[in-house]
């Protein structure tokens, strides 16, 4: 049943995919200025070179020709190349891992800061600790990140001399072994931080808020009223049940948490997709934009399937069936 | 209606009196649209002149918030990214409302084909992270214009707006009401306008009022990539310029962001109040 689940979810990622690509595309085409002109800007190309380039890079035929040809290629596993002629799956090969690094470690960090306090002030409601935590997580949410990220940088950084300000050199690192990895904690560690602070109050209030309406329900009465211990009743009986909104939050907030993630790797300088994006954006490297939305979107929906799945796992009420979907 | 509307004004003034949060949000909100709608009376100096001399001062009597690498006045052009900020969040909403509140009115209400083809299109555009769509259209269209950092914002996110409409209008759809004004033989534009629009009015104002805070945070974080308009002060704006001197002129990028921060925070407050008074009525 799960597999037919999955199979039918890819397949309805079809559209989505083409839905999203072609409106990506259509904002690249109808935008004005090509490429072309602006990579040639710099070196003044003649005007040999400038007809020459444009047939290499397909900007001669019209754009629904360009679009349709990007997505045969696709199932080639192609995604065109970059104006500085490296192949844009190679390009995106090298940062991907970059930002699951970052965004995996940050949301595992939060969901698990979330449910701890989450539990505890939804818990222990009115109480001060109940108090200050809120008032933090409303403040904490209302923390611009890419601001945070600055402000971390002008403390721990810049102040303290704790983290390197640079950015991380991709791949040019000559040391090795314990030295090489505690150098990546050490560039790793601030976008990280940032990324929890940011994450973390979404979840919390979320938590806090299903964990209050859940503590009247019966079944905790139940519990209690057996002599179960308050740990008992939060983390085992009460928790379970809390899980579900949360997981629901992740799921239909996947697109802002990778867009948070991107624009704090341009903050930190992370070599991840987030940077790859913004420094194509701003050449009109066309393909590297398609590639990057296409691996974004296609990553998001991946999430989202699997999210759906954790989401029957701890939710027994909800089976893949036939016909939800 | 009057009644009701008394009843509010007691609510909100109980709850002032009850939360020093909720006073402190209403006040900060306050100075804001003050300071969005005269900058000219309380800003100290033109936010565009510099001061020979100047440059990267720290906060003292003469400059309270410091000045930027050019010598300008960070105070007077926060008070003017006030402005900036302001008028661009409400412009987007009012773009937005203008797109989701007839589509989401005619999918919900009429149903069948349109609402299917609208609901794949909003389905399509959730996958999108709004930020990644925002960096690609403002780079592209080389905007530097407040209108079309307007539009691009606006036509950006009103698909999660429309989605909240539908629903509304879905759920009023079925009230005896509407059930009645049908059989009576009453026209669907009518229908719309003085059955249904009234009744979903509360949620929309509550949304409107939330996105006017992502919308501040949206335009902040364009500008902070560089992409804003570098002739109008923005709060984004100096957060921009404060990231080239972080080392040497802190309070560039100190000040701003505090700003950005306090008004998202009570914008929100004033949401969470409003969602409580309009939607859940007073109990």
């Amino acid at each position: 049943m799960l597999k037919r689940y999955i199979f039918i979810r890819l397949l309805l990622a079809i559209p989505t995919l083409i839905i999203v690509t072609s409106l990506i595309f259509l904002l690249l085409h109808i935008a004005p200025g090509n490429p072309i002109d602006v990579l040639l800007a710099a070196s003044r190309g003649s005007r040999e070179i400038r007809e020459v380039l444009i047939r290499q890079f397909g900007f001669d035929k019209p754009w629904h020709i360009q679009y349709f040809l990007w997505l045969y290629n696709i199932f080639t596993g192609n995604l065109g190349i970059s104006l500085h002629g490296i192949p844009v799956i190679s390009l995106i090969a090298s940062r991907v891992w970059y930002t699951l690094e970052l965004m995996l470690i940050s949301q595992f960090i939060s969901v698990f800061l979330a449910v701890m306090f989450g539990a505890l002030a939804g818990y222990k409601r009115g109480s001060r600790l109940d108090k200050t935590l809120t008032f933090l997580a409303l403040l904490g949410y209302s923390i611009p990140d890419f601001w945070l990220g600055l402000i971390f940088i002008l403390i721990f950084s810049v102040t303290l001399g704790w983290f390197p300000v640079g950015a991380f050199s991709l791949g040019l690192s000559e040391t090795t072994g314990i030295t090489s990895i505690i150098e990546h904690l050490r560039y790793l560690i601030p976008p990280l931080t940032v990324l929890v602070i940011a994450c973390t109050p979404y979840y919390f209030r979320l938590l806090r808020a299903s964990i209050v309406e859940i503590l009247d329900a019966d079944y905790i009465t139940t519990a209690k009223a057996k002599g179960a211990g308050e740990f008992i009743v939060i983390y085992k009986h009460a928790l379970k049940n809390a899980l579900v909104p949360l997981t629901t939050a992740v799921g239909t907030s996947l697109g802002l948490i990778f867009g948070g993630n991107y624009i704090i790797e341009v903050v930190f300088a992370w070599p991840g997709l987030g940077t790859l994006l913004v420094a194509a954006a701003l050449a009109r490297d066309y393909w590297v934009v398609m590639g990057v939305s296409f691996i974004t979107v296609l990553l998001i929906i991946i999430s989202s399937i699997m999210i759906d799945i954790v989401y029957a796992y701890i939710n027994p009420k909800i089976r893949f069936g036939g016909a939800e979907y | 209606m009057q009644n009701i509307s008394k009843k509010n004004l007691q609510f909100f003034l109980k709850n002032l009196k009850n939360s020093k949060v909720m006073l402190f949000s209403s006040i900060w909100v306050t100075i804001i649209l003050i300071m969005s709608l005269l900058p000219f009376l309380i800003a100290p100096y033109n936010p565009n002149t510099t001061f020979a001399g100047k440059s990267n001062n720290p906060p003292s009597i003469t400059f309270l918030f410091g000045t930027d690498y050019v010598g300008r006045d960070i105070l007077s052009q926060v008070i003017w990214g006030a402005r900036t900020s302001f008028f661009i969040a409400l412009g987007a909403v009012i773009i937005e409302l203008i797109i989701a509140l007839p589509v989401g009115l005619l999918a919900g209400y009429f149903g069948s084909f349109i609402d299917q083809l609208f609901m794949r299109i909003t389905d399509a555009m959730l996958c999108i992270p709004t930020i990644v769509l925002l960096i690609i259209a403002v780079t592209l269209f080389r905007t530097q214009s407040e209108i079309s950092i307007i539009l691009v914002m606006g036509l950006i996110n009103w698909p999660w707006l429309a989605k909240t409409i539908r629903g509304e209008t879905l759920r009023v759809r079925e009230e005896d009401f509407v059930i009645a004004a049908k059989s009576l033989g009453f026209s669907d534009f009518y229908i719309i306008r003085n059955h249904v629009l009234p009744n979903i009015i509360s949620p929309i104002i509550v949304i409107s009022t939330f996105d006017m805070a992502w919308f501040i945070l949206y335009e902040a974080t364009i500008s902070f990539i560089g992409l804003g308009n570098p002739t109008i002060p923005s709060w984004g704006r100096l957060l921009y310029i404060g990231r080239g001197f972080l080392a040497t002129a802190p309070w560039v990028t100190i000040f701003p962001g505090i700003f950005i921060m306090l008004t998202v925070f009570s914008i929100n407050m004033l949401g969470d109040f409003l969602s409580d008074v309009l939607t859940l009525k007073i109990r």
